[in-house]
């Protein structure tokens, strides 16, 4: 099953809103390494967006 | 995009039949596709989005209706090789999950495309991990007693280390580890049956990374295959 496609727009507002907590903005947290984050959140994520992300840059 | 939605939900039924033959019931995967300058999906439990990935209840082993106690994480990046003929992870991570809420890993398998370093790179360890590596979360004084020989500060906890695991080519399938996680007997049980469902879809896994192995390198191929009595025909040079 596919869903709805997701826009870079969209996709931006959704790590945004996970980032929110931590103070990082989606530019920083794209701009760092991986391995310099703190949480299994923030690493899992930076996995699932960084290509989509950068990919606009 | 549509090429790559077909190969994406055919790999989302792979994974699905997988995991529901192991160690889940009743667990989908969906093709999200990415709307953007670059072409490439996500597949991952239903109910996932890219910044959200849902868990997968393990409940093989468990008596019917008794909660899951441990999670299977499986996410990947998706998009189709520079051929267009097939579907290439960009990347992937699946984890052994021991906390729903904060979805604390106990040990991790994960793949980062062309961001790590790869067993055939020209230039060893230009990157600072291995591009396919497992990591363990937990505390180990050996190596923390080799870091402190070392120098090194501040102590890095035993998750930090990317331990490497064959890189892009033959590094572990979703299969592997959940063979791994049952061997070990860090899940409850595996449904009946599991063994040839494993099987199945190892040996068309092993098959596809062979046959992108073989285009990555024919000369090496038919230099084999000549030397096992095979006559080869070089294709005609296309203008």
């Amino acid at each position: 099953m596919t869903t709805a496609p997701m826009t870079l727009d969209e996709l931006r507002q959704e790590v945004a809103a996970v980032l929110a907590p931590y103070g990082i903005s989606v530019d920083e947290f794209v701009a760092v390494d991986v391995d310099d984050l703190q949480t299994d959140e923030l690493r899992d994520l930076w996995l699932m967006v960084k290509g989509a992300l950068t990919s606009a840059e | 995009m549509a090429a790559l939605i077909e190969s994406a939900e055919a790999f989302a039924a792979i994974l699905a039949e997988v995991v529901n033959s192991t160690v889940a019931s009743g667990a989908r995967f969906v093709v999200t596709p990415f709307e953007g300058p670059t072409e490439l999906a996500w597949v991952y439990p239903e109910g996932s989005t890219p910044a959200n990935v849902s868990l997968v209840p393990i409940v093989a082993g468990l008596a019917l209706g008794q909660p899951a106690r441990l999670w299977l994480r499986t996410s990947f990046q998706v998009r189709l090789d520079d051929s267009r003929d097939h579907l290439a992870v960009v990347r992937s991570v699946f984890a052994l999950v021991i906390d729903e809420s904060s979805k604390r890993p106990a040990v991790r398998v994960e793949y980062d495309r062309d961001q790590g370093n790869e067993p055939d790179d020209v230039t060893p360890a230009r990157h600072r991990r291995s591009a396919a590596h497992v990591q363990i979360h937990g505390s180990s004084e050996e190596l923390a007693y080799v870091q402190g020989l070392n120098g090194a500060r501040p102590l890095r906890g035993l998750e930090k280390f990317h331990i490497p695991v064959g890189g892009r080519r033959f590094r572990p399938s979703l299969e592997d580890f959940i063979e791994f996680l049952w061997t070990e007997r860090l899940v409850p049980g595996l449904h009946t049956g599991w063994q040839d469902v494993l099987t199945r879809h190892r040996s068309n896994w092993l098959t596809l990374q062979l046959r992108a192995a073989v285009r990555g390198d024919p000369a090496t191929a038919v230099q084999q295959l000549e030397s096992m009595g095979y006559t080869i025909t070089q294709p005609a040079l296309s203008d």
